[in-house]
């Protein structure tokens, strides 16, 4: 966005910024959280425009507030899905139509590392993106997560520790399938 | 149970590369305001549609009330137009002529009205009903009646006042004093004209 010389950035102006600067990182938090890239990029959008509305709060730490509302989102859409179980985003039934993916699910089913940290409790997913995607300290995960920081600490630890055996599995799975091609 | 610095340093390390091609689309901002402002329109013309409706409501109603003096106002009620008077029960309290339910539709210019729970009294004025002759035409249907010292007659249901109101119509010269009601029967508006009416 073009600012005037001299003039003080217009709310639009920051706002604009703050987007180019942050919303990669927001988005692959939000990819980890939720099932697919298009769940992903809709719930970016909607704690985007809620980050918005609010700008004049917001502006003090926009991030931290961006992240907030976005986990907020994510787990509106957690809730969501578990009332309207047959909405699902992916279907995991064997029909004909489950085999074909779209482009983006295909690339998604490529990050070995996201389908398994999308298999972590809720909590420990959390965690983790806050502490090891958004950089955020343990004392802003637990405001923003609304949990103890004790807990904070002991979810990042067992999380790490479960997604070290969720990995090692995946992997042999890798090499058994590379052994004995079905 | 301890967080190994290598652990939580390959985690940075495998998601970045991991995810890196997982970019926002150009244009973000420019969406997200766009959208913000369509909300924003539409809550805006949610509010005036709001205002409209209350407005609607509000100002006949306000107007209802101030021309019609307080309704708790103790003591009888008047009812005013030209030389004639009509005194009301305390029960009754003035109301805008235009607005009141039982003045739809009546063509007359000028009006008075007041209500009272479930009855609507209305007068206004209207030619003879023969032009220039009153009294010497009554409409088929009409019931002649003695009101005090009036001749009058009831006229009959739909002439004067549309729907299932009752009018009771004087006599005079050059325009005819016509004094409609709903909810209430025949018999109580001729006693309630008998007692309450007077011209100065």
């Amino acid at each position: 966005m073009r600012r005037v010389l001299g003039a003080p950035p217009s709310r639009e102006t920051e706002f604009t910024d703050f987007v180019e600067a942050a919303s990669a990182r927001l988005l692959r938090a939000a990819v980890v959280l939720l099932d697919t890239r298009e769940e992903a990029e809709d719930a970016l959008q909607l704690a985007l425009l809620r980050t918005y509305r609010r700008w004049d709060r917001a502006r003090q730490a926009p991030e931290a507030y961006s992240r907030t509302v976005l986990v907020n989102v994510c787990r509106e859409r957690w809730r969501y899905r578990a009332r309207h179980p047959e909405v699902k985003g992916v279907t995991t039934d064997a029909s004909p139509q489950s085999v074909v993916l779209s482009f983006t699910e295909a690339v998604d089913r490529r990050h070995v590392l996201v389908r398994v940290l999308r298999r972590l409790p809720a909590v420990q997913r959390e965690v983790l993106v806050f502490r090891y995607m958004l950089d955020a300290s343990v004392a802003d995960t637990a405001a923003a997560l609304d949990i103890a920081e004790g807990t904070v600490k002991s979810a990042a630890s067992r999380g790490l520790d479960q997604l070290r055996i969720l990995l090692s599995a995946e992997y042999e799975d890798k090499k058994v399938r590379r052994v004995h091609p079905r | 149970m301890s967080i190994h610095a290598d652990d939580e340093f390959n985690l940075r390390l495998a998601l970045d590369s991991e995810l890196d091609d997982v970019t926002p689309h150009a244009g973000l901002a420019d969406l997200v305001i766009a959208r913000y402002r369509k909300g924003r329109r539409r809550r805006f013309a949610g509010v005036v549609g709001l205002f409209v409706v209350f407005v609607g409501i509000g100002v006949p109603a306000g107007i209802a009330s101030t021309s019609g003096g307080t309704p708790d106002r103790a003591g009888p009620v008047s009812l005013r137009l030209g030389s004639y008077t009509l005194t009301l029960p305390d029960q009754y309290h003035l109301s805008n002529a235009k607005t009141a339910q039982c003045a739809a539709g009546t063509p007359a210019r000028q009006e008075a009205a007041a209500v009272a729970s479930g009855v609507c009294v209305l007068m206004f004025f209207m030619p003879p009903a023969a032009q220039g002759r009153a009294g010497q035409d009554m409409p088929r249907g009409a019931r002649e009646v003695t009101v005090g010292h009036y001749r009058a007659w009831l006229a009959p249901s739909g002439y004067v006042v549309s729907g299932d109101g009752t009018a009771l119509v004087i006599e005079g010269d050059g325009r005819d004093l016509v004094i409609g009601a709903s909810g209430l029967s025949r018999s109580a508006l001729v006693s309630l004209v008998s007692t309450g009416l007077s011209a100065a």
